[in-house]
């Protein structure tokens, strides 16, 4: 800034020039954000809907229907689901939304109507989202094309249905916040946590649930015996038991990235999905550090619910 | 050294190529067989034909898998040559060709057999999906054989990408149970 100032003196232009650059300046600053930076974040919004595997619940694929119009049924022990549309549509999608009420809903679970969302949108992961990322992911649900598709009313079982019964399931079970990096593990390890627990939401599959459907903290990504569509869900810590656990860090990367096993398989049921709309879009940095969390999550028990 | 190896490498293959076509030409014959007599219980039980087809089914896909595995181990930089890619690619599209006949009606892991299966129901409640699938993995899998005979090692890696995407993955996103 000196030099700067400098440079000014020397070329002439003295106060009344330096005051009017001032003033440019100003006014650039407190100006709409140019353009160009609202596509940045559009760009990284993208990454990040990627990252959060969003496009699974919210587009019907099976059936063709338009991108992120909703419909999806997700069968599980407490009845159908059906994700909603979440275009920018402003009867049927987020057209009249607020960055608050989109904020609201992924920290806090909470609709713009004050309802209280099932945990079948995994709120209870989102949760753990940065508020920078929460951001950036709305600039981008605000760029896709809108689509007017009604939404499909839940079909729950009794007394799933009744939605009071959220309130004390909150109470119960709903810890909200955003991810705090632990301090004694490396840049990589937080980055792999933030990925799988926060963006990813691997434990809502992968994680064992109790009775009321919440997911059992000290068994995370531990697999769950009755996961969505009443299948088998193996577990994906480092443990010896499990399928991966005796995959290597570069194992681990070719899955993500390929969807390939080290026998050779490759992924079927609703990972071949999350493969296809998540991991296999991601940066091999990302791969990397989703590899070394999942490799070291066993040695600390009960490190994740501690967190 | 190297010709020794490649020289092994290209007879173990032709081997088993020989093997798995004559394999599925015996499954293929069998099949008219089987699917007329799939409901009647002394084709049931460990002995069984639908059985044998599925441990056949099963050793098939396993062969499909390993040489995927060697594919992508060649790609990033591991033994092989294009030759043997192209080779093994061959011998995955000549599996993918013989495919909906080892699928016979009756072998899906909802029906009353005394071997494992992940083959779902869906298979024959969607056949003409299903056997679509079979068929996007032997176009697929000619590509990779195309581009292993071209010798560029960047394009069988992105072949080797949309085979297992849209041959493998696609498929076993709807109709395979994991076991």
């Amino acid at each position: 800034m000196k030099d700067f100032a400098r440079k000014f003196e020397r070329s002439g232009i003295g106060l009344i020039g330096r005051t009017v650059v001032l003033l440019v300046a100003a006014l650039v600053a407190i100006a709409p954000l140019p353009s160009g930076a609202n596509e940045s974040k559009v760009q990284r919004g993208a990454y990040l809907f990627q990252a959060a595997g969003c496009e699974g619940c919210h587009t019907d694929r099976r059936n063709k229907g338009p991108r992120l119009a909703g419909g999806r049924a997700l069968h599980t022990p407490f009845g159908i689901f059906y994700g909603p549309n979440i275009t920018p549509d402003p009867e049927h999608g987020l057209g009249n939304w607020t960055k608050e009420d989109f904020r609201r809903a992924l920290r806090e679970g909470i609709s713009p109507t004050n309802k209280p969302y099932y945990p079948a949108f995994p709120f209870t992961s989102f949760t753990k989202m940065s508020d920078a990322d929460i951001d950036d992911l709305w600039a981008y649900l605000r760029s896709v094309p809108a689509s007017s598709q009604a939404n499909k009313p839940h079909d729950l079982n009794f007394p799933f249905n009744l939605r009071m019964l959220l309130r004390p399931w909150r109470g119960l079970f709903f810890e909200q916040g955003p991810y705090r990096p632990r301090p004694d593990r490396d840049r990589n390890w937080n980055r792999g946590a933030y990925l799988v627990d926060a963006l990813g939401h691997c434990g809502e599959c992968h994680s064992p649930r109790g009775p009321l459907g919440q997911v059992d903290a000290s068994r995370a990504l531990a697999g769950n015996p009755q996961g969505p569509d009443n299948k088998k869900v193996p577990g994906i810590t480092a443990e010896k038991s499990n399928g991966i656990g005796k995959w290597s860090l570069d194992d681990i990367v070719t899955y993500l990235s390929l969807g390939m096993s080290p026998t050779g398989d490759f992924a079927g049921g609703a990972m071949a999905e999350v493969v296809e709309n998540t991991t296999q879009n991601l940066n091999d940095s990302d791969h990397q550090a989703i590899a070394r969390y999942l490799k070291d999550i066993s040695s600390y028990p009960g490190g994740l619910a501690a967190r | 050294m190297k010709p020794v190896h490649f020289f092994r490498s290209r007879r173990k293959a032709a081997g088993a190529s020989v093997l798995v076509l004559t394999l599925a030409v015996i499954a293929g014959g069998a099949l008219a067989d089987i699917q007329e007599r799939a409901g009647k219980p002394e084709l049931r039980g460990a002995g069984g034909k639908l059985e044998a087809m599925i441990r056949h089914r099963r050793a098939t896909m396993k062969r499909v898998g390993d040489h995927m595995r060697a594919v992508i181990a060649y790609v990033k930089g591991g033994p092989g040559s294009p030759e043997q890619i192209a080779t093994y690619a061959s011998e995955i599209q000549a599996i993918a060709d013989q495919l909906p006949a080892m699928f016979p009606q009756g072998s899906g892991m909802d029906d009353p057999l005394d071997v494992e299966t992940g083959a779902k129901s869906e298979i024959w409640a969607n056949w003409a999906d299903f056997s679509k699938h079979a068929e996007l993995m032997s176009v697929e899998a000619a590509k990779l054989k195309h581009v292993a005979s071209a010798g560029d090692k960047s394009r069988i890696g992105q072949q080797f990408r949309v085979l297992g995407r849209n041959g493998c993955s696609g498929c076993h996103e709807r109709f395979r149970e994991k076991i």
